[in-house]
């Protein structure tokens, strides 16, 4: 009996998300729709059917230079990303109590403060004349200040430090649960540390690095505003293609395009990533 | 003080088919015990009487159909298995809960929270949170929450299965003087055949969504009347015999190795029947080779195992053909292992099962 | 628990920890410089900067426009999110995991590619720049987040709470008002305070439809592009205030969500 009766309540409370969530697959599918319309100069675009576009991007390798420059960064800073990460969970998964609350009140206020706040303090970092060319320079152990800003390792450094905290917090999430039985059972049967470390704790973390790197491959892959202030037009990525061509070309066929490309993109990697970690992850 | 007459109960998930017909009378004022093991249909069957599955069949409570009625109208109090207090309210307000619902005025509140404090000797708990309490606490406050409401029946979701073995037995013992206080029709689920035999005036045995047998708690125990119910409550040794004849009060029939045996007689029966019967633990007669044995059956073993359980043992026996058999005895006489032994039984002690 | 194996991790953890808090040691000290330079250490302390701020009409609209966006789609995929909960976790029907994945599907979408595809629609509508299309896109943005904690609230909640409620009187509504929300409180005001931050921080998506006003993070973005002295450090140490003492205050419950995983 209970109160499962009646479909019209449940339709009735899905209603407004119906709304919202409606509305985002309109946009996607308009998307979708002036990706293949002609574009007749700015702001103008055409009624018919085009493949130009696409043409245009997978063409020249200007546009997709853009692209696999995105994906090539995003993979080794994920992996660098990855194995800090990792580092750090394990710190934060060792260490006593306090330890612990601080560094996880140090994690949160990274989580909650706006990447923009996050990536220019990076900046005031790398800079020319910022901190940490200036305690190399003092103590003599370079002649020139580095060249970090507007390099593709000033992009890279600040890629990874931005997004440190989403790999830390499902890979601690993962060490936490597992037993601690299960370490002692390991050194019972005479496993030494590191053996321990490889055949048990990382195979059991699995699931946590795959969402991490799940999370932070993607987050990486688009990144705008990275590039864009430590870039400084130097290494665009892709999602900096994208706004340009819309919003200071005003080609929005193209830039719909692309990022038709960039959707799908992602979408593949994701999907290979998952299938991946499926197959290096033990079945429980 | 209620009659609750469920009647062609079923309820399926899917495919799967949870309860299967299931008719039963519940006797105003009676304790009825739900006895079974996991998965068959017990909680289920709880469930359907309080309104929370549906189901097909019907439902009557003094004789009126209870069907249509959603489980906030239907005035029947559950005690479940986790206890369900809420959590940010205080042990009074729990209790007070369903009166505050029921637009009766503080005083009389107040009033009937005390009385129940009383009842259950909370009284020192009145203002503590669910999580200040321990185990048996809870249950108490669980059972004065729903008693609170006056409901016309009472139903227990295996309610002392989270607490340890000593205060589970004093628990027991609270909760049948609790109802016979109260004289409220009570079903109780439960998987534990010990519980159920010593609360309840009735067991009902259940076995994947169908109804194994309904009696006293002796009738169950003394006379079951499928192999299932004599494994599932207390311990059986079942063996498999041909008829021969009958002969006064006993039956003679042969055990697969030749053995003549006899056994109590029982129903209509022929000659050449294959059957099955069982002889408890506790009425098998152990004795050494040359003694004289009882009546029912003289079967030579050797001693595989000794339990010692404090006031009693239990023995464990090998027969002819592998057959284990196990033995109660209170006083050892000193069993070894490897000693050579003759089981026996008395007729009347060995009943037979309908299949 | 530390075995002497382990003295590398630890001297790795500390240094990673080293590493992520002196951006942000540096972006407050930054603020406090007197001069026009962005130095660190700060050539003395001042307040200068912050003072300044308020004669800054661009931050002090953005900052206002971020604010009412985020308080209100806040408030809107909160209560949403509350809605799809009750109705994934509290009735039965056919196709409610398919509900769930296209409520999430914005999750797996990059910000840009939002952006873009409200862009294109909305100017296909003609009504890019207005607080209505922002506010559509930061509800868009934000009830994945709030739909997820809420329906795992409500499904990790016990069900037997809610049927002792109606056993002893309380119609459905009653019981799920009166026990459950009350019980879940915590679980659906950490999503609400994810929401919060997420469209309060959101650039990528947004900066497709702002207009002559912005908000907050692209007028940030906009200006250390352009400007080298200290009030976008000023600003943004104003912003990370209230962030650390939320964190202060509230560590030891953010701390315990974010490591269980439920964010």
């Amino acid at each position: 009996m209970g109160i499962g009766q009646r479909l019209g309540w449940p339709l009735l409370f899905l209603l407004p998300a119906a709304i919202v969530i409606g509305f985002f697959f309109f946009t996607m599918s308009i998307m979708v729709r002036i990706s293949v319309a002609p574009n007749l100069g700015p702001a103008q675009i055409g009624d018919g059917f085009t493949s130009d576009n696409y043409i245009q991007f997978f063409g020249s390798t200007f546009y997709l230079g853009y692209l696999f420059r995105s994906l090539w960064l995003a993979a080794y800073c994920t992996l660098i990303t990855a194995v800090l990460g990792y580092t750090l969970a394990y710190f934060i998964h060792r260490s006593g109590r306090r330890t612990r609350v601080l560094v996880g009140a140090l994690l949160v206020i990274q989580f909650f403060t706006a990447y923009v706040i996050r990536t220019y303090a990076v900046m005031l970092v790398i800079g020319k004349t910022g901190i940490l060319n200036r305690s190399l320079l003092g103590a003599g152990i370079i002649e020139r200040p580095l060249a970090l800003l507007f390099t593709e390792t000033g992009v890279a450094i600040g890629m990874i430090l931005v997004s440190l905290p989403f790999m830390v917090f499902p890979i601690v999430a993962s060490l936490q649960s597992i037993p601690p039985n299960v370490e002692m059972a390991a050194a019972s049967l005479g496993a030494s540390n590191t053996r321990i470390f490889w055949t048990v704790i990382v195979p059991l973390t699995m699931p946590g690095i795959a969402a991490g790197i799940v999370v932070v491959y993607l987050f990486e892959l688009t990144s705008y505003i990275v590039p864009g202030v430590l870039g400084g037009g130097y290494v665009d990525m892709i999602a900096n293609l994208i706004y340009a061509k819309a919003m200071q070309s005003f080609d929005h066929p193209f830039a719909a395009a692309a990022a038709m490309v960039t959707l799908l993109v992602s979408g593949l990697t994701v999907y290979l990533l998952q299938k991946f970690f499926r197959l290096v992850t033990p079945r429980t | 003080m209620a009659v609750v007459n469920i009647r062609n109960v079923s309820v399926s998930y899917g495919d799967q088919q949870v309860l299967n017909s299931v008719s039963l009378t519940m006797e105003s004022g009676k304790f009825i015990a739900v006895l079974g093991p996991s998965g068959c249909g017990k909680t289920t069957l709880l469930r359907v009487v309080a309104g929370f599955s549906e189901y097909s069949g019907s439902v009557e409570i003094d004789g009126k159909a209870y069907d249509a009625i959603p489980p906030h109208k239907r005035n029947i109090g559950i005690v479940f298995q986790d206890y369900a207090l809420f959590p940010h309210r205080s042990v009074e307000e729990n209790i007070a809960f369903g009166l505050r619902l029921r637009r009766i005025s503080r005083a009389d509140i107040e009033q009937k929270v005390t009385q129940l404090l009383d009842l259950l000797q909370l009284q020192a708990l009145r203002s503590r949170y669910p999580s200040q309490l321990s185990g048996g606490q809870r249950q108490r406050v669980a059972i004065a929450r729903a008693l609170a409401v006056d409901p016309k029946v009472l139903l227990l979701d295996e309610p002392l299965s989270a607490l340890d073995k000593k205060l589970r037995e004093e628990m027991q013992v609270e909760l049948r003087q609790l109802q016979q206080r109260v004289g409220i029709t009570t079903m109780f689920v439960t998987h534990d055949q010990e519980e159920a035999l010593a609360l309840a005036d009735k067991v009902v045995v259940m076995n994947k969504g169908n109804i194994g047998q309904v009696g006293t708690p002796s009738e169950v125990y003394a006379r079951p009347r499928s192999r299932f119910v004599a494994d599932f409550i207390g311990k059986s040794n079942v063996f498999e015999a041909t008829l021969d004849k009958s002969e006064g009060d006993a039956l003679v029939c042969k055990l697969a190795g030749g053995e003549t045996v006899r056994i109590a007689r029982s129903g209509e029966v022929r000659s050449g029947q294959e059957i099955h019967f069982f002889v408890r633990p506790e009425q098998l007669v152990l004795c050494k080779p040359e003694s004289p044995a009882a009546d029912g059956a003289k079967l030579a073993g050797i001693v595989r195992h000794v339990v010692y359980k404090g006031s009693n043992e239990s023995i464990h026996i090998e027969l002819a053909g592998s057959k284990m058999v196990e033995a109660q005895v209170v006083q050892s006489r000193g069993w070894n292992i490897g000693d050579a032994v003759v089981v026996g039984w008395n007729a009347n002690d060995a009943l037979i099962l309908a299949e | 628990m530390w075995r002497r194996k382990h003295i590398g991790v630890k001297i790795a953890g500390y240094v990673l920890l080293l590493l992520l808090a002196i951006p942000l040691i540096v972006l407050v000290g930054v603020s406090l410089n007197p001069g026009v330079e962005q130095i660190f250490p700060p050539q003395g302390i001042s307040l200068r900067w912050y003072y300044n701020l308020a004669n800054r009409s661009g931050f002090i609209g953005a900052l206002q426009l971020t604010l009412i966006l985020a308080v209100g789609s806040t408030i809107v995929s909160t209560t949403i999110g509350l809605l799809v909960g009750i109705a994934l976790t509290r009735f039965e029907f056919w196709g409610k995991d398919l509900i769930l994945t296209l409520i999430l599907s914005p999750l797996i979408v990059p910000q840009v590619v939002v952006g873009m595809a409200f862009l294109v629609t909305l100017s296909g509508l003609g009504v890019v720049s207005s607080l209505l299309s922002l506010s559509l896109l930061h509800c868009v943005i934000t009830l994945p987040f709030t739909a997820r904690a809420v329906v795992s609230a409500l499904a990790t909640s016990s069900r037997s709470l809610e049927e002792a409620a109606q056993s002893l009187g309380a119609t459905p509504a009653r019981a799920f008002l009166s026990v459950t929300l009350p019980i879940v409180s915590p679980g659906v005001i950490a999503a609400a305070i994810f929401a919060f931050v997420t469209s309060f921080e959101n650039f990528t998506a947004s900066q497709f439809l702002v207009w002559d006003r912005t908000t907050l993070p692209v007028e940030l973005y906009n200006y250390v592009q352009t400007e080298s002295d200290p009030p976008a450090a000023a600003l943004s140490s104003l912003i990370l205030l209230p962030v650390v003492l939320f964190v202060v205050v509230f560590n030891r419950f953010i701390a315990q969500h974010m490591f269980s995983g439920r964010l």
